[in-house]
C-alpha cells in the first residue's frame, strides 16, 4: 500500500490561501470603489423630545478644493446645531482628507421622517448617500436628559490662518460669539507645533473674568497640514457659562515652550478673544428662576403609600444640559396635608462630547399630616434654551400617595421590634436666643488701638537696656578703682556734710577731715601722706587757680585751729566752716 | 548682694507690667448693663419668643444705636432678621457677635445656616496666601485683644528671662536652664508676632460686608448708567473697596469680579 501522498494537502491549502487573497483584494477594491460620501445617524427611532446625530463623513484627496455639501431639505426636522471638522492624514505616502459635518436634528412632528439623499460634487462627478428613514414618536414634551452634542471626540479644527510655516502658533477662539447669558461657550486653545520640542510646554489659561468657568474639559491631539509643514496641533477646551452682559473679553492665553541647548525658549499667545454676551430674552413665563440650559425634571416616592407622621424621601432630579452646579432650584409647591423639610441636593456632571451635561438631584423629606388619598404635586422647571432661543418648561405628573392613619397608642420612638432607631435630625433650625448678659459693653475699641498697650511693649525693652548700661557701668568701676574714687568723691562729701549738719559734733574736726577725704579720694593719693603743703603743689599741679587752693588752705589751717586752739570753739564759725566746705567741694568738682 | 537686690527689683518691674497687662484685659471687661438696657434686652427676648421678630429686630437694634456692644445682643439680632427671612442681615449680626465671641458653638452654627439660605455662590479663586489663612484661622478662634494680650504677657515674659541669662554666672545649671527656657519663649513668641500681624492683617487689609438688599445689579461705575456687570443677593458676602458718595464699590472674595452697588444694598460687618 503505497503511502497517502501529502501534495494534495498543500495544493488545497495553497488554493485557500490564494482564494484569501483574492477575496481580500476584491474587498478592497470594493471599498476602494465606495462614493466618497457616507452618511449615518445615531438612531432609527426616537421620539420628538429626543435629538438625532446625522453624521456625513467626506473623503477626498484634495485639501485646497473643499467641496461644497448640499443639505437637502429636512422635512420634520429642526437643525438645532451643527458642526464641521477636517482631519488630514498621510497614507501611504499620499494626503487623505476626511471632513466631517455632524448635525444635530431636532423631529418636530411624529411618523417615519425620511432624510433624503446628501449630494457632493468631486472632479465632476456628484456622489450621494442612500436616503435613511427614521421613525419618530410623539414625546412627552420633555427635553432630554443628556442630549448629544454637534460636536465629536474625534473633531478638528481647520489649519489656522496665521500659520505661515513657523515651527510653532497658538491661537484661541470661542465656539459662539454672541452667546446669551448663561448659555455654555466652550473656549478652545490649539497650539500649532511644526518644530522640535525640548520638553513639555507649559499652558497658561486666562483668568476667564465675567465667566462661570468648569475648568479643563478636554484635550485632542491631531495633525493638520498648512504651509506645507506638517502641524502636529494639541487643542484644549474650557467649558465656559456667561456671568456678564455685554461685550466681555477673555484675556490671550499663554504657552511657554522651554529652550533646548541649542534654542532659546519662547512664549506663545493667543489673540484676546471678543464676545457680546446677549442678555436673556424678555417675556420670561411665571416661575423663570434664571436657568439656561436643555432640562428635564422627574420626581419619585420612595414608598407608594404614606403614614400619618412617617415621612417620605421626594426625590426630584433636574437633569440635562447647562450649568448644573449653579442650577436655580425649582419652585417648591405648597403642600397642605404634608410637612415638608429643606432639601439637599446633589449634584453629578459631566463633559460628554465637549458638552455639561448631568443632573442636580434633590431629596425632601415629607410627612403626612393628614389621612386619606393625597398627591404628590407637579412640579415646573421653565428654563431658557439657548439653542431654540426661547423658554421651555420642563414639568412633572402628580404622584397619588393613599395614606393610612399612624398607629394609635404606639409611641413612635419605641419600635414594637426593639430595635434601636438612629437619631436623625430631621430639620434644621437656628439654635435659640441667649439670655440677658449680666454685663453690656459699650466700647468695642480693641487694645491695639491704644497708645498705652503700644507703650506697654517698649518698657521691658527699656528696662532690660537699662539694666545692661548699669550693669556696665559697675563692672567698668570695678575694673577701674582710682576712677571709681574719683567718682564718688563728691557724693561721699555731700553726704558726710549732711551727716554732720543733722547729727552734730565736732564741726571743726570734721570739716577737715571731709574736705582732707573729698581731696584724696579726687586726686587719689593717699590720706595719709596728704600734708598741706603736698595738697598745695597737686592742687597747682592740676590746675586749680590759686585762690581756690588759697580757700582749701584756709579751711585746713581753721579746722586745725579749731581742734587744736584753746578758746576757738566758736559755734558760728565752725557752721559757717562746713558750709564752705561744701562751697569748696562744688568748686573743686568743677575744676577738677 | 546688690545683684541678688537688683534682680528682684527688676522681677517686680516685670510682674508690674504683667500686672497691668492683666489690667488692661480687666479695663476690656464690659461694664454692667444698666437696668434700662437689660430691661430694653428683656422685652426684645420676649417679643421673639412671641414671635414679633420684626419688633424684636426693632428693638435689639436700638440698643446697638445706643453704643452696647455684646455678643449675645448681635446674635440674638441675627437671630430675629433671620427668622424675618433676611439671611443678609442676620449674617451681618452674627459676623459681629462671633468676632467678639470667637468660640461660640450657637453663633458657629446659626451662621452657618444663615450662608446656607444665600442665593449666590460665590467660587473663591486662589487661597489669600499663608498670612490671609493664618489671620483667618486666628480670626476664628481668638479675639484681637485676648491675641494683643496674650502677646504682650510672653514679650515680658521673655525680656525677663533675657535679663536674668545675662546675669546668671556662665555655665552653671541656672543659666543653662534659664537659656533653654528663653529658647522655648522666644518660639513662642515667634508664633505669637505672626498670629498677631496676620490677624491685623486680615483686619485691615479690606473692609468686609454683606448685601442687604434682596437682589442688586453691581455696575461698572457708582452710578445707575454704567452696564450691569453682574447681580447679587441678600447675604452675599463681599469685600468693600471704597466709598464714593452714595455707592460702594465692593469685590467679591478672590477679586476678580468687582463694581459698584447703591450704599444702602450693603452693609459693613464692621460698623
Amino acid at each position: 500500500m503505497r503511502p497517502k501522498a501529502k501534495y494534495p494537502t498543500i495544493k488545497y491549502l495553497l488554493a485557500f490561501l490564494l482564494a484569501s487573497l483574492l477575496v481580500s483584494f476584491v474587498g478592497l477594491g470594493a471599498a476602494q470603489a465606495q462614493s466618497p460620501i457616507r452618511a449615518e445617524v445615531d438612531r432609527t427611532a426616537l421620539s420628538t423630545d429626543e435629538t438625532l446625530t446625522l453624521t456625513v463623513t467626506l473623503d477626498t484627496s484634495s485639501i485646497l478644493n473643499s467641496p461644497t455639501l448640499s443639505l437637502p431639505d429636512l422635512q420634520g426636522f429642526r437643525v438645532v446645531g451643527s458642526s464641521t471638522s477636517t482631519q488630514i492624514g498621510i497614507i501611504n505616502g499620499d494626503i487623505e482628507t476626511q471632513a466631517v459635518y455632524v448635525y444635530r436634528l431636532q423631529p418636530i412632528q411624529a411618523g417615519d421622517l425620511t432624510i433624503e439623499p446628501i449630494s457632493v460634487t468631486l472632479g465632476g462627478q456628484t456622489y450621494s448617500t442612500q436616503p435613511m428613514t427614521v421613525h419618530v414618536t410623539q414625546g412627552t414634551g420633555q427635553v432630554p436628559a443628556a442630549p448629544a452634542a454637534p460636536s465629536t471626540p474625534n473633531q478638528v479644527a481647520p489649519p489656522a490662518a496665521g500659520l505661515n510655516g513657523q515651527d510653532f502658533y497658538a491661537e484661541a477662539e470661542v465656539d459662539i460669539a454672541a452667546p446669551y447669558v448663561g448659555q455654555q461657550v466652550v473656549y478652545t486653545f490649539r497650539f500649532y507645533q511644526a518644530g522640535a520640542l525640548w520638553s513639555q510646554p507649559q499652558y497658561e489659561a486666562p483668568t476667564f473674568t465675567g465667566f462661570w468657568s468648569e475648568g479643563q474639559a478636554e484635550q485632542y491631539e491631531y495633525q493638520v497640514q498648512a504651509a506645507g509643514r506638517i502641524y502636529d496641533v494639541i487643542e484644549v477646551r474650557t467649558i465656559l457659562f456667561p456671568s456678564v452682559m455685554g461685550p466681555v473679553t477673555i484675556d490671550p492665553a499663554r504657552l511657554t515652550i522651554p529652550g533646548g541647548f541649542f534654542s532659546r525658549g519662547q512664549t506663545l499667545q493667543s489673540r484676546p478673544v471678543e464676545l457680546d454676551v446677549q442678555p436673556l430674552p424678555p417675556g420670561a413665563p411665571e416661575g423663570f428662576n434664571g436657568a439656561v440650559g436643555q432640562y428635564g425634571l422627574s420626581s419619585s416616592l420612595d414608598l407608594t403609600q404614606g403614614t400619618v407622621g412617617e415621612p417620605l424621601t421626594w426625590q426630584v432630579t433636574l437633569s440635562g444640559q447647562g450649568n448644573l452646579t449653579a442650577a436655580p432650584e425649582p419652585n417648591w409647591p405648597e403642600m397642605p396635608g404634608w410637612r415638608d423639610f429643606e432639601s439637599q441636593a446633589t449634584v453629578h456632571t459631566e463633559i460628554v462630547d465637549g458638552r455639561m451635561v448631568g443632573s442636580r438631584t434633590y431629596e425632601r423629606l415629607l410627612v403626612p399630616t393628614v389621612e386619606g388619598e393625597s398627591a404628590i404635586p407637579a412640579l415646573e422647571y421653565v428654563y431658557f434654551d439657548p439653542e431654540a432661543g426661547q423658554y421651555q418648561t420642563s414639568h412633572t405628573e402628580p404622584i397619588p400617595v393613599p395614606v393610612a392613619p399612624g398607629a394609635a397608642g404606639i409611641p413612635a420612638s419605641q419600635p414594637a421590634s426593639g430595635q434601636k432607631e438612629v437619631v436623625e435630625q430631621v430639620v434644621s433650625d437656628i439654635r435659640h436666643l441667649k439670655p440677658v448678659p449680666s454685663h453690656l459693653s459699650m466700647d468695642d475699641q480693641p487694645v491695639t488701638k491704644s497708645a498705652v498697650y503700644w507703650a506697654a511693649w517698649a518698657v521691658p525693652v527699656a528696662g532690660a537696656l537699662g539694666y545692661f548700661a548699669w550693669q556696665r557701668r559697675q563692672r567698668h568701676w570695678e575694673n577701674n578703682a582710682s576712677l571709681a574714687r574719683s567718682s564718688q568723691a563728691r557724693k561721699k562729701a555731700k553726704k558726710a556734710l549732711a551727716r554732720v549738719r543733722k547729727e552734730g559734733g565736732d564741726a571743726y574736726d570734721d570739716a577737715g577731715q571731709i574736705l582732707t577725704t573729698y581731696l584724696s579720694d579726687k586726686l587719689d593719693r593717699p590720706l595719709a601722706g596728704l600734708t598741706h603743703q603736698a595738697l598745695a603743689g597737686c592742687l597747682a599741679e592740676r590746675g586749680v587757680d590759686a585762690d581756690l587752693a588759697e580757700r582749701v588752705e584756709v579751711v585746713l589751717v581753721s579746722s586745725e585751729l579749731g581742734r587744736f586752739a584753746p578758746g576757738a570753739d566758736d559755734p558760728g564759725y565752725a557752721r559757717s566752716l562746713i558750709q564752705e566746705v561744701g562751697i569748696l567741694v562744688d568748686a573743686l568738682e568743677r575744676v577738677l | 548682694m546688690k545683684r541678688i537686690t537688683l534682680i528682684t527689683l527688676i522681677s517686680l518691674i516685670m510682674f508690674a507690667l504683667l500686672a497691668v497687662n492683666g489690667s488692661l484685659l480687666l479695663a476690656r471687661a464690659p461694664a454692667p448693663a444698666t437696668e434700662a438696657a437689660a430691661e430694653a434686652m428683656h422685652t426684645a427676648n420676649g417679643l421673639y419668643e412671641s414671635g414679633q421678630f420684626g419688633q424684636a429686630a426693632q428693638v435689639y437694634e436700638q440698643l446697638v444705636d445706643q453704643g452696647y456692644v455684646d455678643s449675645a445682643l448681635f446674635y440674638n439680632l441675627g437671630n430675629a432678621y433671620y427668622k424675618q427671612g433676611d439671611p443678609g442681615r442676620a449674617i451681618i449680626n452674627y459676623r459681629r457677635a462671633q468676632q467678639l465671641m470667637p468660640r461660640d458653638p450657637d453663633i458657629k452654627a446659626n451662621l452657618a445656616l444663615a450662608r446656607a439660605q444665600t442665593v449666590d455662590q460665590v467660587e473663591v479663586a486662589g487661597d489669600g496666601g499663608l498670612v490671609s489663612q493664618l489671620g483667618e484661622a486666628m480670626q476664628s478662634w481668638f479675639t484681637l485683644d485676648e491675641l494683643a494680650l496674650a502677646a504682650l504677657g510672653v514679650w515680658v515674659v521673655f525680656v525677663f528671662l533675657l535679663i536674668l541669662t545675662g546675669t546668671a554666672k556662665a555655665g552653671s545649671r541656672w543659666r543653662k536652664g534659664l537659656q533653654y527656657s528663653l529658647v522655648a519663649v522666644t518660639v513662642v513668641l515667634a508664633v505669637g508676632f505672626l498670629a498677631l500681624g496676620s490677624f491685623l492683617y486680615v483686619g485691615s487689609a479690606e473692609s468686609e460686608g454683606v448685601i442687604v438688599a434682596s437682589e442688586v445689579d453691581v455696575t461698572s461705575g457708582p452710578g445707575a448708567q454704567y452696564v450691569t456687570a453682574f447681580s447679587l443677593h441678600n447675604g452675599a458676602e463681599v469685600n468693600l473697596l471704597e466709598r464714593r458718595g452714595s455707592w460702594v464699590r465692593l469685590a467679591l472674595p478672590g477679586g476678580e469680579l468687582e463694581g459698584w452697588v447703591p450704599g444702602t444694598a450693603v452693609e459693613a460687618v464692621t460698623g
